[in-house]
């Protein structure tokens, strides 16, 4: 079984990643959809707070939201670089709080969710990988307006 | 506390599921086409993840010095060495810069949808299934890989690899005018 300190110290490394991929990129990008079919940048920014949130939450024993239905996309007030960035560091700030929160023992609990039973270990990685899946659109669309540098240090 | 072969290679196969679905629906004509300057096809990047675990999974020599198509020569895993032989294990697909720069081979562009993603679970089930003949220790160097990196740090970073360019291969389909079914 993982140890605390491990998962933990993966979901604060995909999270530092994404917010420099964040921080890297232009303003206008934020609210722009690659070829009208994707989420914005600031889109993808919301989704990763509500899954960061939702699973925090699962994790916990805190009530749950209903997740939204359809495609996530970001209220009118997260549509900015400024405020994208604000959101998500507060949320990533809560989400590891969570994780720093939970004994080795809560981690490994079983828990269950809509796609069946886990414990917070599997969701820490599953916090991870889904960071990882973003940070490779947002260096999608980072190349895509020229920018083909690595952001991460 | 660590994760154990098995975690990784759980973790490794969420990964691979996640990325077939990305082929769903998409048409052949599509597959090579880079949906703007800069940016590589799904072809290319389906290529990018099958020689990424190839080269770390199932070759058979360290790394050494060997023709860049891009640097002329320089210090990575040599494809000859590799057990595994497939259109998708190119030294082209080694890295975004010399992808970008070379075109696909004619081999590589009759390929359809269907052929490359089943060509990219074929060499991933292979290349594990060499792993794990080479019965790894999970901190010990990886078999046949010279850099100082274990077989730990080396499935977690392929994790993460396939991963990361799973989300990209969306966003191709985006750019290119599919709506799919995750995003």
């Amino acid at each position: 079984m993982e140890s605390k300190e491990s998962a933990l110290g993966g979901v604060k490394s995909a999270l530092g990643m994404f917010r420099q991929d964040l921080e890297a990129l232009p303003e206008e990008v934020f609210a722009r959809s690659l070829g009208g079919k994707a989420r914005s940048v600031a889109d993808i920014a919301y989704e990763i707070n509500l899954v960061n949130d939702h699973v925090g939450r699962s994790m916990t024993g805190e009530p749950l939201f209903d997740w939204p239905k359809g495609w996530i996309t970001a209220p009118v007030e997260l549509q900015s670089k400024e405020a994208a960035l604000a959101a998500f560091d507060a949320m990533a700030e809560k989400t590891l709080a969570r994780i720093v929160g939970l004994s080795q023992e809560a981690l490994e609990a079983p828990i269950t969710t809509e796609h069946g039973p886990t414990n917070g270990l599997e969701r820490c990685r599953f916090l991870a990988l889904h960071l990882w899946y973003h940070s490779g659109q947002l260096n999608f669309v980072q190349t895509l307006i020229g920018d083909d540098k690595w952001h991460w240090s | 506390m660590a994760l154990v072969l098995d975690d990784y290679l759980e973790l490794l196969e969420q990964g691979y599921f996640e990325v077939t679905i990305a082929f769903e629906g998409l048409d052949s004509t599509k597959l090579w086409r880079r949906p703007a300057a800069g940016l590589l096809s799904i072809g290319e990047i389906a290529g990018h993840i099958a020689y990424g675990e190839a080269v770390r999974l199932a070759c058979e020599d360290p790394l050494r010095v060997v023709p860049s198509l891009a640097l002329g020569e320089e210090i990575r895993p040599d494809l000859r060495s590799c057990t595994l032989t497939s259109p998708l294990l190119d030294e082209r697909f080694a890295y975004y810069p010399q992808t970008l720069s070379t075109a696909p081979t004619a081999a590589q562009l009759a390929l359809s949808t269907e052929q490359v993603a089943t060509e990219l679970v074929r060499i991933h089930n292979a290349a594990v299934a060499h792993l794990l003949r080479a019965q790894p220790e999970l901190d010990a160097p990886l078999p046949g890989w010279s850099l100082p990196w274990t077989c730990r740090e080396t499935l977690k970073y392929l994790i993460f690899h396939i991963g990361y360019h799973t989300g990209q291969l969306f966003s191709v389909r985006h750019l290119l005018g599919d709506t799919t079914t995750d995003n």
